[in-house]
């Protein structure tokens, strides 16, 4: 399964649009606590490259 | 692949299990007090069993691949013996009754093997392979587990278990049985037998291998690499050198946990305690389930809440786990490791197995999520005087209190939307059917769970208030890390989410209804 770039939201968004009709609705949201999240997330990540410069042997 | 497992018999040998069978003389005279084989007697007196076959077999497939890989280490090696031997808890009168037991009958099986060396000085029984059935309490979890084919007295039984597999300190250590343990249930990878694993240890080695001194770090990312398995793993000891509180905010658990509720597994490297430990002596086991305690005090006692960092968290799902559940060759297979008995100063290396082409690890995921489902708060709020269950879920949900239960499961598009299609709420509400054609047609083929639930409905119905969906095939971006790319729809009571739009760091949602106004069942691999 390859990966994919895509952002898919916006056209299942569309897609319930044509289904729901008036019933959809949109609201703007501010999106909170992003620089923490990618604090923690970008840690795992780090931790992960680094962990290619492991020297631990298990026996 | 498993023509070990399906190797014909030369002998068979019938004991039955009455109250003058002892496990501690038949092991002390069969197999030399071995104790891991002594595990495999323990496991099946805790089912109950009745009879054990013992079988002499040929060395076929893989144990006939490691005699001709032990013989180029060694040249005097010689197999002496090669016994297969299964647990059964329904009494028979002989071995031509075999044919005529079910898979229910089996409770578990262990190949074991006698190696000779003289020179060397080994001449010792290790189990080449064994698999036993999980307990039957619903609270002992193993997602996604398989049926292992095996061979009795001329009989094929599938049997559902995680192989356990131990080292013989020759071609195989315990880092060898570990990686082997898991791969072996892996969809794409299939079994592997430890020639193919030396042969990409040896390839990414520097110096001489030898694989009876262990595997290291980059030898085991290098097998998971070959056999296509992806993975996220840390080295504690290695990273501590620039973040010296990795431990405490990356703890192992959740990387193990999330692995686990996969059904992907993990490795714990941890260094041995006791007073005869060598402090440069690492151990590594594999895990693959974990308990489920519903009255567990942890998460009551505010202890459990998990800070992502600036005061921004969560309570994990993995606060009911009392145990892990895992193989640890040394002692046997199928043993609970009590979550929080390895403390965090011993773990110095965690594994989680991802699914298929998933590209970040669970803990990542449950953090992603965080941002979505607690930004919606206000509009959530607006939702909530008219509903009920919205309303409870918004308050869990509140930024200022963020005690919403999470749990990320990776699983197959079709599998979620098959549950989706088919569950009912608290109040008999299904989904629609236009709206999983929808999710269907346009949802990737994988996807990040992540589970949302409230006290008291999480433990004691198992049930969850919403999902925040994400797209595992994102590859992480360094200066993006919270991506609106990731974020595929937010479901909560009554409603669905779905991003329409971005203007700079803002995004509009198109909200529609949902038929699902109350809770419904976790997911259950």
């Amino acid at each position: 399964m390859a990966t994919t770039q895509a952002f898919t939201s916006p056209e299942i968004a569309k897609e319930m649009v044509k289904l729901f009709g008036a019933e959809a609705k949109t609201v703007t949201v501010e999106i909170k606590y992003r620089r923490e999240v990618g604090e923690f997330v970008r840690k795992i990540e780090k931790a992960h490259r680094d962990a290619e410069k492991s020297t631990l042997v298990f026996r | 692949m498993d023509a070990h497992r399906r190797a014909a018999s030369t002998s068979v040998d019938v004991v039955p299990i009455g109250s003058a069978f002892s496990c501690f003389d038949y092991v002390q005279d069969h197999f030399d007090r071995h104790n891991a084989i002594h595990r495999c007697f323990s496991l099946g007196r805790s089912f109950d069993m009745r009879m054990v076959t013992i079988e002499d077999i040929a060395a076929q497939g893989f144990v006939e691949e490691e005699n001709v890989e032990i013989k180029a280490y060694y040249p005097d090696h010689q197999m002496t013996g090669l016994k297969r031997l299964a647990f059964w808890r329904k009494p028979f009168a002989s071995a031509a009754a075999i044919p005529e037991l079910g898979n229910d009958d089996l409770i578990g099986y262990a190949i074991a093997k006698k190696d000779h060396v003289p020179s060397c000085g080994t001449h010792r029984w290790h189990i080449y392979e064994a698999g036993f059935r999980k307990y039957p309490h619903p609270h002992n979890c193993v997602p996604g587990l398989k049926s292992i084919t095996v061979r009795v007295s001329g009989k094929e039984f599938d049997l559902p278990a995680v192989v356990y597999c131990q080292q013989n300190g020759l071609n195989k250590a315990c880092a060898h049985v570990a990686v082997r343990s898991l791969l072996s249930r892996h969809v794409k990878a299939g079994d592997v037998s430890y020639r193919r694993i030396n042969e990409i240890a040896a390839k990414s080695c520097q110096g001489t291998y030898s694989p009876k001194d262990g595997l290291d770090v980059p030898q085991i990312r290098a097998i998971f690499r070959e056999t296509n398995i992806a993975f996220r793993d840390i080295d504690y000891v290695e990273e501590e050198k620039t973040d010296k509180a990795i431990r405490d905010t990356h703890p192992f658990q959740k990387f193990l946990y999330s692995g686990i509720e996969s059904g992907c597994g993990g490795l714990l490297g941890f260094r041995l305690a006791g007073p005869k430990a060598q402090l440069d002596r690492k151990h590594i086991i594999p895990f693959f389930g974990h308990t489920f305690n519903k009255d567990t005090w942890v998460p009551d006692a505010d202890i459990a809440y998990f800070n992502v960092g600036g005061g921004v968290g969560y309570i994990p799902s993995e606060s009911w786990t009392s145990s892990f559940l895992g193989h640890d060759d040394n002692f046997g297979p199928n043993f609970c490791v009590p979550r929080l008995y390895v403390r965090p100063e011993q773990a110095d290396y965690v594994v989680e197995l991802l699914k298929d082409a998933v590209q970040y690890s669970g803990a990542h995921a449950e953090a992603v999520a965080i941002p979505f489902l607690y930004s919606l708060y206000p509009t959530l709020a607006s939702f909530a005087p008219k509903e009920k269950w919205l309303r409870r879920m918004a308050t869990w949900a509140h930024p200022k209190m963020q005690k919403a239960i999470l749990r990320a499961v990776a699983i197959a598009r079709d599998e979620y939307l098959r549950d989706l299609a088919s569950v009912r709420d608290w109040d008999g509400h299904g989904e629609r059917a236009d709206v999983v054609e929808v999710l269907q047609k346009l949802l990737p083929e994988i996807l990040w769970v992540v589970e949302v639930s409230i006290p008291q409905l999480f433990p004691a119905n198992e049930r969850k208030v919403g999902d925040v969906i994400l797209n595992p095939l994102i590859t992480f971006d360094e200066n993006n890390p919270v991506d609106f790319k990731l974020l595929l729809l937010v479901r909560v009571p009554g409603h669905y989410f779905f991003v329409e739009s971005v203007a700079g760091d803002t995004p509009t949602f198109v909200h529609i209804p949902s038929q699902f106004t109350s809770h419904i069942p976790l997911l259950k691999a």
